[in-house]
């Protein structure tokens, strides 16, 4: 008992009506074994979970602590898993109800009730990531606002593989009101015959699933049970009978378009539940559909025929039967998409209209319109022959004598030269499979599927074999372009599957080995196309190779002439940006050699480095100072140039090099720094002769503004005392003469 | 509590006058939880469907006598789903109430919802909930090929089909018996004319997924040696394409056998079969690289449609391989609801998929592997001539070299090849039909004239 409440009570606040629940937990559990108590203990930290996931965002601290505390709990297990029901407001494990009157039956219970889970196990070995997106999800599933899956779909689209779930019984009501007097002896007819079928012997299964669908007549219906062809007759309307089909395969939309929608989704079941039907009952029904069909939405009905009515003509499919009831012009336009297939003859049209079956006069009728159509298509597709004189042909053939191929004319499968060339290409593209980049195309689309980060880890994992097996066989192109495919692989995960991107990042920062970076600065001090390839290879692998090109650096800091530390010094100003964050990290640990070099690397890598490269100034090496003035000057932000500007001011051993430097930043930007210098009085009087050389120079740049600053300098003329400040004077007092 | 309200209600209006404080207060609730529901919800739906209610499709299953008690109340009245609309007003629950009371005493024939319309109830409607009976005629096939196999063929089924129970026992795979059922196949399997005309006819069998694997190995091994494929690749496209479907080991049987339509969420399981397949197979040590692929994009069309979705990636070649032959075979296979096709069915609707979902010159390929005029074949055109198949053209597996026969199936001058084409390069003629003819002919004779 005393275990329990320290431990569920990690967050030491309690309110008196914790304090109740927790009472009523334990009265409840009183007569419990070890065992139980421990089983009772870590549901109840999972039901503490999930009210502070209810209360917190997911990131905060107390709902990751929770989430630990709930899985410390389930390791300590003495079991596997923990297998429960639902009920609505308590779960039953091992056949003894749990939680009733406590946060398990508020958190868990209620919720998973509601989110109509029936029963579910939690594995003991369940990671902190589970039981935090069990949370999340959960709550996200029961918030009414919330239109996303359900809980069991949310915990399979975030991985979560050791907690699973099985969905409640949730039947489907379809709401079909009073036939009327004539319906309903229609139906009573149809299910006499419908009996007899069965009553004959056969296998009999179910179409759709059994005990999902319940149906809602009206009480003074006296109906036992309905079929799915009385449905079909009660429905009255295909778009309404496959929305009600579509319920039972819990495939709705939410759209407005659901009837359009379900109408395609169900087509082939409707026809077949109207092909059931008495034969005049059945023409009445797809006459019905044929006009439901037509109301679709033209790309949704276009999409319908050729995927599902075409086709089913051509196959014999009671599918195809509807375009029978289409009007002429209709059904000419229907026939014509059949010649989009890529190997139709251009008879596929004659042979899709002799399937129909026609009367004459309606055939008659209809071929006019389709053979206008035709030649209002591209010339080269319209049969040379009259339709009507092959269709008259194919009326011919005897279909009891032998075995027909008349249909086989509808395309045309020679092996044309076309087929053959592709043929060629697909055996030399099998035969001469590169098996490293196929490995490598599949685990990348399985990262790219799996949501689970621990499957991930494993599928990266293999592909690092691959990519060293690329790299021994020295394809350097393929790695650049593998790393870089996992890359913006990474960056299209990063806020639907963070977990996952994380693997990826962590994956891709472990292949940033001295090692390789060593090899990639030997790659790139071959010719343009491999520098250009150890560019990529560097891109793809992002700022984690930083530090190993600053090691490799290093390690050939002893000699300036050394080609391969020419290399790295390249490829770390080719990709300074990329580096930039880990140089400016090792800085302070670095000899004055490498300094330098990072000076230059860090002026090149632009705005946002003027701090570090304003604290190399401060090194006593001039080489170091004299870059990383080059560098403040190359960035040429106002930041950079205040740097450079306070270092002329200070009259530091570099205010030369500064004040050379500050002329190498853009104009206005000079002229600006330029402009504050000589207004501060004390720099001035401190500095005339250097005043008095960037007065000249920025009078002669013809910066405006000067006159106060004249005015204030020219002051200076009478102090005879001090020749250079009374030059400095006099210098404004012709200037401002002028 | 709502549905026990309306009962309780119901029995109050019985009990006492209209206006009574009990009715008034039972009505007041009653009245403010729908109001309270229908805020949220376009309904209250409340159905009795085998002893629970449900609310809205939720179950609600309380024990007790209590709620018993409710439920049977309603349900001696014919009435086991209220349906209340948003709208409702206190007054058309109150009637409601006197109607449900009235009920019992004065049954009729008449629908519901005039009645309650006549009480001026337009927001409420009752109903009786009837089981759909979803049963359908179906055939019952049996799970593998009965008769005399081919040998090469039965023992590659046999071991197939214990590297697919392996697998799914989680003993793992024996790379051994992999090569061992690849070098049948190819051996053997492929190269018998008893083996192949088993898998291309009509199965009258429902496929599990061992049958099916070791004919759509064979069906690829068939169309490989169209495209003129190596020894090597071809082994690779044999194991490739037997292990293609392995991933349905980890689907449970329940869903894998299930006759009817799947459900959603059945069906996203169904499909996730290519994942499992690449996820085991990229796990096997010692595999060639392309069969992990295979098994994740068997299910790819060309025009990059299919599942899983791997963005506008277009299938490897030898998935595309592995996709016709999957086709045709599932086509040619039994199904519950559906007889199998035949073999010239078949082609037919690869055909049609050709382009879209198969690649045309594979479907093309595979359509010219299999004979369908041997030579001595009794044919007629579609100009009405009969003739005998005289020589087949490499090229053109529907459009033969005939020679031509009178009605008495007399040989007549002339040989004709039906592969010939218009200037608009439409066939001159097409073979519509074979014939069986019912006198003994002697073939050498037809054959020797040409």
């Amino acid at each position: 008992m005393g275990i329990h409440a320290r431990t569920a009570d990690y967050n030491s606040a309690q309110t008196p009506a914790k304090l109740q629940s927790q009472a009523a937990h334990v009265q409840h559990t009183g007569n419990r074994t070890p065992e139980s108590r421990a089983l009772d203990e870590a549901l109840q930290l999972l039901a503490r979970a999930v009210q502070q996931f209810h209360t917190y965002p997911p990131t905060s601290p107390l709902c990751r602590s929770a989430v630990e505390a709930c899985q410390r709990a389930l390791a300590s297990l003495a079991r596997d898993q923990i297998a429960f029901r639902v009920a609505p407001d308590e779960l039953i494990v091992d056949e003894a109800p749990v939680g009733r009157g406590t946060l398990v039956e508020i958190e868990l219970a209620r919720r998973l009730h509601a989110a109509a889970v029936a029963q579910g196990s939690i594995e003991q070995a369940a990671s902190v990531r589970e039981l935090t997106h069990f949370c999340s999800d959960l709550i996200a599933c029961t918030q009414r606002a919330s239109n996303r899956g359900g809980l069991i779909e949310l915990l399979a689209e975030h991985g979560v593989d050791r907690i699973t779930l099985r969905p409640a019984y949730r039947p489907e009501v379809l709401d079909v009101g009073a036939p009327t007097g004539a319906a309903a002896t229609i139906i009573g007819h149809q299910r006499e015959q419908r009996e007899r079928l069965f009553e004959g012997g056969g296998h009999v299964d179910h179409l759709y699933p059994p005990d999902k669908g319940w149906v809602r007549l009206d009480p003074s219906t006296q109906f036992p049970s309905i079929s799915l062809i009385d449905l079909a007759l009660l429905a009255d309307d295909p778009a309404a009978l496959a929305r009600m089909l579509v319920r039972l395969t819990d495939d709705g939309g939410t759209g407005d378009d659901t009837d359009h929608e379900a109408l395609t989704q169900k087509y082939s079941d409707v026809a077949t539940l109207f092909a059931a039907l008495d034969p005049s009952l059945a023409r009445v029904m797809f006459s019905k559909l044929a006009r439901a069909v037509l109301d679709l939405d033209i790309d949704r009905r276009q999409a319908l025929l050729r995927r599902t009515i075409l086709p089913g003509l051509l196959d014999g499919r009671i599918d195809g039967t509807v375009l029978r009831d289409f009007p002429d012009v209709d059904l000419a336009e229907s026939l014509c998409l059949l010649l989009d297939l890529e190997t139709a003859a251009p008879e596929v049209v004659t042979t899709a209209l002799a399937r129909l079956d026609l009367a004459p006069e309606r055939e008659a009728a209809v071929v006019p319109l389709i053979e206008r159509r035709l030649s209002g298509r591209d010339s080269g597709d319209a049969p040379q022959i009259g339709l009507d004189a092959h269709a008259r042909r194919l009326v011919k053939v005897d279909h009891e004598r032998g075995k027909s191929f008349a249909e086989f004319a509808a395309f045309d499968l020679a092996l044309d030269p076309a087929a053959v060339g592709t043929l060629e290409q697909i055996k030399d593209t099998v035969t001469d499979a590169d098996g490293l980049d196929a490995q490598l195309a599949c685990l990348w689309s399985l990262t790219r599927l799996e949501p689970n980060p621990e499957l991930v880890e494993r599928f990266v994992g293999r592909a690092t074999e691959l990519l060293n097996g690329l790299e021994r066989e020295a394809r350097w192109q393929d790695v650049a372009t593998w790393l870089a495919r996992y890359r913006e692989l990474e960056d299209a995960l990063h806020d639907s599957r963070p977990d996952v991107a994380g693997v990826i990042s962590q994956w891709r920062a472990s292949f940033c080995t001295p090692e390789r970076a060593q090899r990639v600065v030997e790659l790139a001090g071959g010719n343009d196309e491999s520098r250009a390839t150890a560019g990529r290879v560097i891109d793809a692998l992002g700022p984690a190779i930083g530090p190993a090109l600053l090691a490799a650096l290093q390690s050939r800091a002893h000699d300036a002439r050394d080609a391969g530390r020419a290399s790295v010094v390249q490829l770390l100003c080719d990709h300074a940006q990329l580096v930039a964050p880990a140089l400016v990290e090792a800085l302070g640990h670095l000899d004055t050699a490498t300094e330098r070099v990072v000076a230059r690397v860090l002026g090149l890598a632009g705005r946002g480095y003027e701090a570090a490269l304003g604290g190399l100034i401060a090194r006593r090496d001039e080489q170091t100072v004299r870059e990383a003035l080059r560098g403040l000057a190359r960035i040429g932000s106002p930041q950079a140039a205040a740097l450079v500007r306070a270092e002329i001011e200070k009259q530091s051993a570099w205010a030369a090099a500064a004040e050379q430097t500050l002329w190498h930043f853009p104009p206005a930007q000079t002229l600006r720094e330029m402009t504050t210098l000589l207004a501060r009085r004390e720099f001035l009087l401190r500095r005339p002769d250097v005043a008095g050389r960037i007065l000249d120079r920025v009078a002669q740049a013809g910066a405006s503004g000067l006159e106060p600053i004249l005015q204030q300098t020219a002051g200076f003329r009478y102090r005879f005392w001090n020749p250079s400040l009374m030059r400095l004077g006099r210098k404004a007092q012709a200037l401002l003469n002028r | 509590m709502l549905l026990r309200g309306l009962v309780s209600l119901r029995r109050l209006t019985g009990m006492y006058p209209a206006g009574h404080p009990a009715i008034v207060q039972k009505l007041e609730e009653i009245d403010e939880s729908v109001q309270r529901h229908l805020r949220e919800h376009p309904a209250v739906r409340l159905d009795v469907i085998r002893g629970d209610v449900h609310l809205d499709g939720i179950a609600f299953r309380q024990d007790g006598d209590t709620q018993a008690q409710v439920i049977r109340e309603l349900t001696d009245l014919g009435v086991d789903s209220i349906h209340i609309r948003r709208g409702v007003t206190r007054g058309e629950l109150q009637s409601l109430s006197e109607f449900l009371w009235q009920l019992r005493e004065a049954p009729s024939g008449e629908p519901m919802e005039v009645r309650l319309a006549r009480r001026n109830i337009h927001h409420v409607s009752l109903g009786r909930l009837v089981p759909l009976d979803t049963r359908w005629r179906s055939h019952d096939w049996p799970d593998a090929p009965s008769g005399t196999l081919d040998p090469a063929y039965a023992e590659s089924l046999a071991l197939t089909e214990r590297t697919f129970d392996d697998v799914a026992s989680g003993k793992g795979m024996s790379l051994m018996t992999v090569r061992e059922i690849v070098e049948l196949l190819v051996r053997k399997v492929a190269r018998s004319s008893a083996a192949l005309g088993q898998i291309l006819a009509v199965k009258m069998y429902e496929n599990l997924t061992y049958c099916h694997s070791v004919n759509v190995a064979t069906l690829s091994l068939l169309i490989g040696r169209q495209v003129g494929l190596d020894a090597a690749a071809t082994s690779a496209l044999g194991e490739a394409s037997l292990l293609h479907d392995i991933g349905k080991t980890r689907i449970p049987l329940e869903i894998l056998r299930k006759p009817g339509a799947l459900d959603k969420r059945e069906r996203k399981t169904m499909e996730a079969h290519t994942t499992f397949g690449a996820e085991i197979l990229v796990e096997v040590e010692g595999l060639r690289p392309l069969t992990p692929t295979v098994a994740l994009e068997h299910h790819r069309a060309v025009n990059a449609t299919g599942y899983p979705d791997l963005g506008d990636r277009v299938p490897h070649f030898m998935s595309q391989i592995v996709a016709v032959a999957d086709i045709y075979e599932a086509i040619t296979g039994a199904r519950s609801y559906q007889d199998p096709a035949t073999p010239e069915q078949a082609l037919l609707i690869l055909a049609r998929l050709a382009g879209t979902k198969l690649n045309t010159a594979l479907v093309k390929a595979f359509v010219n592997a299999v004979s369908f005029f041997p030579i001595g074949s009794i044919v007629r055109t579609d100009r009405d001539e009969l003739g005998i198949v005289v020589r087949t053209n490499p090229l053109e597996p529907l459009h033969p070299v005939i020679g031509l026969l009178a009605a008495d199936f007399q040989r007549l001058p002339g040989d004709i090849d039906t592969s010939l084409r218009t200037p608009s390069g439409g066939y001159e003629r097409h073979v519509v039909e074979t014939l069986r003819p019912t006198v003994a002919l002697d073939f050498t004779e037809l054959l020797a004239a040409s």
